[in-house]
């Protein structure tokens, strides 16, 4: 005979738990689960911590189907996740939900919905955590269950697979852009799929704004430090070189009259109002000077006379 | 068993023809009550509904092939007795739980209208008997069976005719398959596997019912509810389990030869059936 203490009220049931018993425990444990969950705010340690040890409880006490093991393992790693940290900088929490996710990949009997979320949740963990080649290869575990599972489970699987499986590839790029220095070193294996032509694709992809960007840079820039072909090579109604150097005063359009345009520029609207604000900020303190002065003279008057 | 050929051979052709989309596949081995398990919470704790509804609602959240039969007085009672126990229940599904105990609590809700039986493997919930002779319904009537080499549609509309030559009640009997009437497609199985022996003599109807399911490629439950306007027993198709669809129409040929199969299963040669008589 086995004894269970439910953690929440603290009573003592005595030998294995009845079906309905089960039920409840589990009933207790997912209503823990979803409040946590639902909470917008940082939950309260306590509720994530009875929600943990339900959850725990369940997996130990409670025969499971095996879909409904698995989504207890996940949202066991779920909580974990959300626990909050001992100090700022810890993730030990996070190294917990992944040793959750772990399992939940592990058990499963047949991939369903949790082994693709779980896949893609400790990738994501695995590369934030410093643990990149474990994150590379869950994430290519993902994107080879194309290939791997039947028609059937495909079809079972619905849109998810295929929304998992982009999602690992936007990670895996995103893996080897924040990793970029160990995965062309190939520290600890990782890397090895650089050259996978897919990743491959989606780095270029995810790299080609940037490219682009820099290249739009560095050609603005030699624009500018360049030259134009108007005067580098002399040409009708192009300005004429100054004795001193550079050039007289643009004038353009017909009507143009050489140095139009010599005026002073106008200033910026943001410095003129700044200029305006200072001056009245002058003149309002040479007011208030002036009748603090003559206030003081009605004041030391009134005494003299008294 | 006697039918029109020429006509199976259109309808067999119309159907063959246009292929249907579900296959057959091999039937697993029926899981234990105790072993299967609800992956989801089915029905409110709180809300009152009729027995029947309560124990379709129960089966859906469970993949298993479960078979169920109502009780006659379910269908029968007078509206005052209708809202009350055992008639009016409330019950729900929770996550995790086992087909067994559901199906325990059912019976129990059911006051002894209902109880659960395993006939040749089968699950199924029938109507409890006052005593083995009593014939409750037209599936406690004895009868004969004998095919050979039979689709699962050829036994069952034997088993019919069988039915409808002995039966217990005014109504005659009607088999058809869930969402047939829809004008959704059989599996092909359904009627062009030929692989149903069988020799049976002064059995009820359920067992031969049950060894009819037993022996088709498919893995198949029924739904009867006795004593309804139709009495008809609907056939439905699971797929490890899970209740599965059919996903395509009739067109109207198949439609056209489903109905000629319909009747030549004699539903309509009873009191409400006088179509059939005028046409004859």
């Amino acid at each position: 005979m086995k004894s269970v203490a439910c953690l929440v009220c603290g009573c003592l049931l005595m030998g294995a738990l009845s079906e309905d018993e089960q039920l409840a425990l589990l009933e207790k444990a997912d209503a823990y689960y979803h409040e946590v969950m639902s909470s917008r705010t940082q939950p309260e340690r306590a509720r994530v911590d009875t929600g943990i040890q339900l959850y725990e409880e369940v997996l130990r006490e409670v025969e499971l189907a095996w879909q409904i093991r698995l989504e207890v393992l996940s949202n066991l790693g779920a909580l974990h996740v959300r626990t909050p940290p001992e100090a700022p900088g810890d993730y030990s929490h996070w190294d917990r939900a992944c040793a959750c996710y772990e399992r939940v990949v592990d058990e499963a009997p047949k991939v369903n919905e949790r082994v693709l979320y779980a896949h893609s949740h400790l990738g994501y963990m695995y590369g934030k955590t410093g643990h990149p080649a474990r994150a590379e290869s869950h994430y290519m575990r993902l994107r080879g269950l194309g290939e791997q599972l039947t028609e059937e489970e495909r079809e079972a699987l619905g849109p998810a697979l295929a929304q998992q499986r982009n999602a690992a590839l936007t990670g895996l790029a995103m893996l080897y852009e924040e990793h970029a220095r160990e995965a062309a070193a190939g520290t600890g294996g990782f890397g090895v799929h650089m050259g996978d032509p897919d990743v491959a694709a989606e780095l270029a992809r995810r790299a080609k704004p940037r490219v682009d960007r820099q290249l739009n840079q560095t050609t603005e820039a030699t624009f500018l430090a360049l030259p134009s072909e108007d005067e580098s090579v002399a040409s009708p109604g192009a300005p004429l070189p100054r004795p001193g150097g550079g050039t007289s005063p643009t004038a353009i359009g017909p009507d143009a009259k050489p140095g139009a345009d010599t005026r002073p520029m106008p200033e910026p609207a943001k410095q003129a109002a700044g200029k305006t604000v200072v001056r009245a900020i002058g003149l309002l303190g040479l007011a208030f000077a002036l009748l603090a002065s003559s206030v003081w003279s009605v004041w030391r008057k009134g005494r003299e006379r008294e | 068993m006697r039918m029109n050929d020429s006509a199976w051979r259109r309808g067999l052709s119309a159907v063959a023809f246009l292929a249907v989309s579900v296959g057959a596949w091999p039937v697993p081995p029926v899981k234990a009550p105790e072993d299967v398990r609800a992956l989801e919470r089915s029905g409110s704790p709180s809300a009152q509904t009729c027995l029947t509804a309560a124990v379709g609602q129960a089966l859906r959240a469970f993949d298993a092939p479960v078979s169920f039969e109502t009780h006659p007085l379910d269908g029968r009672s007078t509206e005052e007795a209708l809202e009350e126990s055992p008639f009016s229940v409330t019950h729900c599904v929770k996550k995790n739980e086992t087909l067994k105990h559901c199906l325990d609590d059912l019976v129990e809700l059911s006051r002894g209208l209902l109880e659960v039986q395993t006939i040749l493997g089968n699950t199924c919930i029938v109507p409890k008997k006052r005593s083995p002779d009593e014939i409750l319904t037209n599936l406690d009537v004895p009868i004969s069976l004998h095919v050979e080499k039979a689709s699962t549609w050829e036994a069952l509309k034997a088993l019919a005719i069988a039915i409808n030559g002995v039966k217990a009640t005014d109504y005659g009997l009607y088999i058809t398959l869930s969402d047939l009437d829809a004008a959704k497609s059989p599996p092909a199985a359904f009627t062009e596997e030929k692989v149903i022996t069988l020799s049976l003599d002064n059995v009820p109807a359920r067992y031969a019912l049950c060894a009819i399911m037993n022996a088709s490629p498919l893995e198949l439950s029924y739904t009867y509810a006795p004593g309804t306007t139709l009495d008809t027993i609907v056939m439905a198709v699971h797929k490890d389990g899970k209740r599965v669809f059919g996903t395509r129409t009739f067109t109207s040929e198949e439609a056209e030869w489903w109905g000629r199969e319909k009747n030549e299963v004699g539903w309509q040669r009873n009191s409400r059936g006088g179509d059939a008589e005028k046409d004859e």
